[in-house]
């Protein structure tokens, strides 16, 4: 079994809340028993922000139509803590909104590698969906894989238009997920707050956020 | 890579480990090579023989021969 995608740029007007500007849809064509993951330049890095209980993170992920069977992170350095995985639906102004799917819990303290959930999710029209983790339980950072647009190189990461850099300090920086840095209660995943600009008032933007990584069954 | 299946509640339900892919696969030389190396591997002598026409024990002192480093006596 490998982890594979198959990705493909196309041009297109995508309905993503957006004043009416050109978007870059970024589609996924999925096979079954593929595995997709949320694009962009990745790190193994333990500085992924999930450092406290309450803690959450968003990715923005396009799928198609279908079942899914596997939801999952991948470490390369175990640590003390627990994730609760989970998709939200996609919102008007590109952001998370209600939950739809709350996976579960996975043990970031396990064997290094793939921590995956099994699942079944049907997805009954493509579009935009949100992955989400949240620190269910903290004791220290694992090393986990994923997607850093914190570097000088504008190529790091894939941007999404519209929007903002997420350090004014380096244009050359993108953001390339929402993170939430508030006890917020564990044990479940909540309707998303708004984008605030802080990420403890609400959700910001990040530079770094988790790869995820889920199966298509059919 | 180590593919770790949780239940969603804390528990590990099923492991498996696949091989990381190779970072230099072989070329199509190599698998070539890789392949007559086995054949002569698996020819033996009376087939040589037999293939040639001639007594098995031409065929051994000519496999000596060629296994002799130069400046050695087979």
């Amino acid at each position: 079994m490998a982890i594979r995608s198959r990705t493909s740029f196309v041009a297109s007007k995508a309905t993503l809340g957006l004043s009416s500007v050109d978007t870059h849809a970024i589609l996924v064509f999925s096979t079954t028993a593929s595995y997709l993951s949320n694009l962009g330049q990745t790190a193994a890095t333990s500085s992924h922000l999930m450092n406290a209980a309450g803690y959450e993170a968003w990715q923005p992920i396009y799928l198609t139509a279908g079942t899914y069977d596997r939801l999952g992170v991948y470490t390369t350095v175990a640590a003390v803590s627990t994730w609760r995985l989970g998709i939200d639906n996609n919102t008007t102004g590109f952001r998370p909104d209600t939950n739809l799917l709350d996976a579960g819990t996975v043990d970031m303290n396990a064997a290094a590698g793939l921590q995956q959930i099994t699942i079944s999710l049907t997805i009954s029209a493509d579009g935009w969906y949100w992955f989400r983790a949240k620190v269910d339980a903290y004791t220290a950072s694992p090393t986990v894989m994923c997607v850093n647009g914190n570097s000088a190189t504008p190529t790091q990461a894939v941007p999404v238009l519209g929007w903002p850099i997420a350090n004014s300090g380096n244009a050359g920086r993108y953001a390339v997920g929402l993170n939430r840095q508030n006890a917020s209660g564990t044990g479940s995943l909540p309707t998303a707050p708004t984008i605030t600009g802080s990420p403890v008032t609400g959700l910001t933007y990040t530079e770094i956020g988790p790869k995820f990584y889920i199966r298509k069954a059919s | 890579m180590n593919i770790n299946t949780h239940d969603g509640k804390g528990r590990i339900i099923a492991t498996e480990t696949i091989p990381d892919p190779d970072p230099y696969p072989p070329t199509d030389v190599e698998r070539l090579a890789a392949v007559l190396v086995a054949k002569v591997d698996a020819l033996t002598e009376a087939d040589a023989a037999k293939a040639l026409g001639v007594d098995e024990g031409r065929i051994t002192a000519a496999t000596a021969e060629l296994a002799a480093e130069p400046g050695q006596t087979p």
